[in-house]
């Protein structure tokens, strides 16, 4: 009776997820950075779809670099397009090849980062001295050449998934010629996750936990999956919030030389490219999309550094 | 972690850093921040020129280009010279005067004897022939070649009629043309040999043989087949008019020059009666002469550092590269840096070089014409290669002082490669031009060009019957007509530009609302052209600026064989048109003929013009000497610099 009541919620069981979401809601500008992120997709993704937003390939030549309007909230391009429309449209190409070449890209990684910390030997050598010579290679040159020689094989790719699925073409033309250019870059920039995951997993193999589950007799994927990758998880999604911008910047990049989305789609990239071009007569083409691409940037960047602190192991004892 | 996805970043980034390389270039080169770059070449009394792209190569007989050709006028000089204020003007170049015989068929050139090559060789009249023979020879297969044709005999040895040089020009030989001309010298392009020509031809059977022998013709067959002939006359099919004697007669002639060059045999219209002195024999009048050699094509090229590079018929060999090339222009090129910039300076050779008012020039490579722009108003250049049409009105507020618009001979078309699919339908054809809005492309994008109504625009008193309009309705209707209702049946189309331009996304819109599906293909300035002198192109965006002030600048290319008609399209009717307006002397019925040869040319459209040139560009007033030319060619040794 005399026992200092505790509170009951800090009876309540607390895994490290529970945790580091704690710890990621106090941090106002992380969360400020999802809130944002969560708002840009719903729009990008969800608002197409309302017919009264203005087809983005539509031109009106007469009312051309017109300022912004009722009709069109953000004015419209050197060819009458709907300005508004096209960053939107474009926005779903810019956050598609983010998330995706950052999906195959940690993929690739993870594993062969996995294997090599957690195999070692010949295996760890074998892989690490891969992933040094694919380091040698001039990525942007690979990249430009597996995008044109993949270019014929992607339009018959189209040409298949229309027939295959009826779909129109145009829906899905932006992102089927985008493919090469998600395969290239994903094959090429796990390179350093699997470096930090390699790192991390030799750490981890070493800890008491670890060598608990090999004693309790579990096989080595069940170690790997259950137990060490888990406990890397923090750098790797960390690593993963900095890889969408900087992945991003690189189709901006690639549309710059020509390489990305081809006209009529767009992406920010290839809105800002052109909006460059035409500062001097119209700098609305590049300040609007410029601050999506940049608030967008931005929000990853202060998610990235939350939930760094928020998944830090050592913070995990405070 | 951070520093390392920066380092994917920068890795990235890097190509369009390089571009940048040459504004920092430029700036590191002004050595401080208060004087820009063209403040210190005002100084060193060096022209920044913009120049839009990098050029193939220097040889003036294989290039095409305007880009190339404002570098050329500069290395090289004519016979006759442009004159700085007037297009219709001539100056003497390497001729310091020149007269013709009554009919205007003989016109003798005399040559200023101190004329030398930058490496101080004298040039002679030999250099002239020379320059024109490698010009004319089939095997360099230059495509300007037929700008030459008019010379006597050019035409036959430039396109390698060997029956008609070896027989026909032959007055000592025992048959008479008149009799041989009906037999199968050009071959039967509808005789489909493709796959026998491939095989070793003694294992043909004698019907491919045969086949084999009909398609290609007379002047084309090797030694093996020639002997074949002789052996096996029968393997031919011979006129019955033609005796059997004349055609193992002719049969032997073509063998024993199977690989000669015919160049002495066609008795082609060019002497050199002394070293100072050219004459040339034409097959026709051709009043304009004079200013028709002003072009690059009769340029003379240095046999001495040619041969010294390959032989004479190789193309593209490392005679006109840095370093090796050899000109008789005001200037000589002194730096040729890749993507940066082409230096040229004085020629102390150069036969007026007292008068160059310049020290040099540097020609500026940038594609992107709002780069271009944006280097010209930081003081970067002294004249831009054009100034977008969309940056007009803010220019006229901002720089007036710097705007220049000013007439322009020339017309942006769509070229169509009419061996393809769907485009080989003159039908086709007719519905995509229909379907351009010429006029509003006019008013919001090529603002300050007139929307073509021919390929020809307006020349001197030559009118042609205006030939296009816009009718969506009409294109629909043709497209159906042909058998692509809403473009079905139509494969996917490519557009290919050597720029980004918003007219090619315009028309890619346009052609969409057909129901065409359209892609951009955008090449650098080289593979542009050589996409389309191999054919290997489904449309093309394209402007042709006149080489002289004749409505044949805009028509003769459009003739078979041309190495500037690039559309696979050609026309009987048509050529023989031209043919005819070659040899008619009265100007106006002259006029007459050729529009209705356009008149055909705007029938089958293998060609959509979209609107006639206006020139505008960014140019700083301390040039002088430099004047408003529709033909744009500003002769450069008359032009200085004061700030």
């Amino acid at each position: 009776m005399g026992k200092p009541s505790i509170n009951p919620d800090a009876e309540a069981g607390h895994s490290l997820w529970s945790d580091a979401w704690t710890r990621l809601r106090r941090n106002r500008a992380a969360m400020c950075g999802l809130a944002f992120l969560g708002f840009i997709i719903l729009l990008c993704f969800i608002v197409p779809f309302f017919p009264a937003l203005p087809d983005p390939a539509a031109q009106s030549l007469p009312n051309k670099n017109s300022g912004p309007s009722l009709s069109h909230w953000m004015g419209t391009d050197h060819l009458g397009r709907d300005l508004f429309s096209r960053i939107l449209h474009g926005g779903r190409i810019s956050i598609l090849v983010g998330l995706i070449t950052t999906t195959v890209s940690l993929t690739i990684g993870v594993a062969v980062g996995a294997m090599a910390g957690y195999l070692g030997g010949k295996v760890d050598a074998f892989l690490m001295r891969t992933v040094d010579v694919l380091y040698s290679l001039p990525f942007l040159i690979i990249v430009i050449l597996f995008s044109a020689l993949a270019k014929g094989y992607t339009n018959d790719f189209t040409d298949w998934l229309v027939d295959l699925t009826g779909l129109n073409r145009d829906a899905i033309a932006p992102f089927t010629s985008l493919i090469p250019l998600f395969v290239a870059i994903g094959a090429l920039s796990w390179l350093n996750i699997s470096r930090i995951v390699r790192a991390s997993v030799q750490d981890l193999a070493g800890r008491e936990f670890v060598e608990a589950a090999k004693s309790l007799g579990l096989s080595q994927q069940r170690i790997l999956l259950r137990h060490i990758i888990p406990n890397a998880i923090g750098p790797i999604v960390v690593y993963a919030t900095l890889t969408i911008p900087s992945v991003m910047l690189f189709e901006a990049t690639l549309s710059f030389l020509g390489m990305g989305v081809q006209p009529p789609y767009s992406s920010w990239g290839i809105l800002i490219k052109d909006g460059a071009d035409r500062m001097l007569s119209n700098p609305l083409l590049l300040i609007f999309p410029s601050i999506f691409f940049i608030l967008t940037l931005l929000s990853l960047n202060f998610l990235g550094d939350g939930l760094r602190d928020a998944l830090d192991p050592k913070s995990a004892k405070d | 972690m951070a520093e390392r996805a920066a380092g994917l970043g920068s890795r990235a980034l890097n190509l369009p850093r390089l571009t940048l390389f040459p504004l920092l270039a430029l700036t590191a080169l002004c050595g401080c921040k208060r004087e820009s770059a063209v403040e210190h070449a005002n100084r060193e009394g060096i022209m920044l020129v913009g120049n839009s792209a990098e050029p193939r190569a220097l040889d003036l007989q294989l290039v095409t280009g305007v880009p190339e050709n404002k570098i050329i006028s500069a290395l090289f000089e004519g016979l006759i010279a442009n004159h700085p204020s007037d297009d219709e003007a001539l100056e003497p170049g390497v001729a310091t005067r020149w007269e013709h015989n009554e009919d205007m068929t003989e016109w003798i050139f005399h040559l200023r004897p101190d004329a030398k090559w930058s490496d101080g060789v004298p040039l002679t009249a030999e250099d002239f022939i020379f320059s024109y023979h490698r010009m004319l020879s089939p095997g360099l297969a230059a495509a300007y070649a037929p700008m030459l044709h008019s010379i006597r005999n050019a035409e036959a040895y430039n396109r390698d009629q060997r029956g008609y040089i070896l027989c026909g020009l032959d007055e000592d030989f025992p048959v008479a043309w008149k009799t041989l001309q009906h037999a199968n010298f050009s071959g039967d392009p509808s005789i489909d040999a493709g796959d026998f020509a491939n095989r070793d031809f003694n294992q043909l059977s004698a019907d491919e043989k045969k086949r084999l022998l009909a398609s290609r013709g007379l002047d084309r067959l090797n030694a093996v087949q020639l002997q074949a002939i002789l052996d096996e006359p029968a393997l031919f099919d011979w006129p019955d008019d033609i005796p059997g004697d004349a055609r193992s007669l002719v049969v032997q002639r073509l063998l024993d020059h199977i690989d000669a060059d015919l160049f002495e045999f066609a008795n082609i219209g060019l002497r050199a009666p002394d070293r100072h002195t050219l004459v040339v024999t034409l097959r026709e009048p051709v009043p304009y002469l004079p200013s028709m050699v002003r072009h690059s094509t009769w340029y003379p090229v240095p046999r001495h550092v040619i041969l010294k590079f390959g032989k004479m018929t190789d193309r593209f060999t490392e005679w006109s590269m840095n370093g090796n090339l050899v000109g008789n222009g005001p200037f000589m090129l002194k730096e040729w840096r890749y993507n940066h910039y082409i230096e040229v300076r004085r020629n102390p050779h150069y036969w007026d070089a007292a008068n160059v008012g310049l020290n040099g020039i540097r020609f500026y490579p940038i594609e992107n014409p709002y780069t271009e722009a944006r280097s010209f108003l930081a003081g970067q250049l002294h004249s831009t290669y054009n100034l977008p049409a969309e940056l007009l009105s803010k220019v006229r507020a901002s720089h007036p002082q710097y705007l220049r618009t000013e007439p322009y001979v020339g017309t942006v078309f769509l070229r169509f490669n009419t061996t393809r699919k769907g485009l080989d339908d003159p039908r086709v054809r007719r519905a995509l031009s229909l379907a351009i809005h010429r006029a509003e492309l006019c008013q919001y994008i090529y603002e300050g060009f007139t929307p073509a109504t021919t390929m020809t625009p307006k020349l001197g008193d030559y009118r042609a019957p205006d030939a296009l309009d816009h009718d969506l309705a009409k294109a629909r209707q043709l497209l159906a007509e042909a058998g692509f209702p809403d473009g079905k049946g139509l494969p996917s189309y490519a557009i290919l530009t050597s720029r980004p331009h918003p007219a090619v996304d315009a028309l890619q819109q346009t052609f969409r609302k057909l129901g065409i599906r359209v892609t951009i293909e955008q090449k650098d300035w080289g593979s542009y052209i050589a996409a389309q002198q191999s054919l290997n192109f489904d449309m093309a965006m394209a402007g042709w600026i006149g080489d002289y002030l004749d409505p044949t600048t805009f028509l003769d290319m459009w003739t078979r064989d041309n190495g500037n008609n690039n559309t696979g399209w050609y026309s009987v009717k048509y050529e023989a048109l031209l043919r005819q307006a070659a040899q008619q002397a009265d100007p106006s019925s002259r006029n007459a003929i050729l529009a209705q040869a356009e008149g055909i040319l705007m029938d089958e459209l293998p060609i959509a013009p979209i609107a006639w040139f206006s020139r505008l560009y960014l140019h700083r007033p301390e040039v002088r000497g430099w004047h408003p030319l529709v033909l744009d060619n500003h002769p450069w040794k008359t032009i200085t610099l004061q700030p």
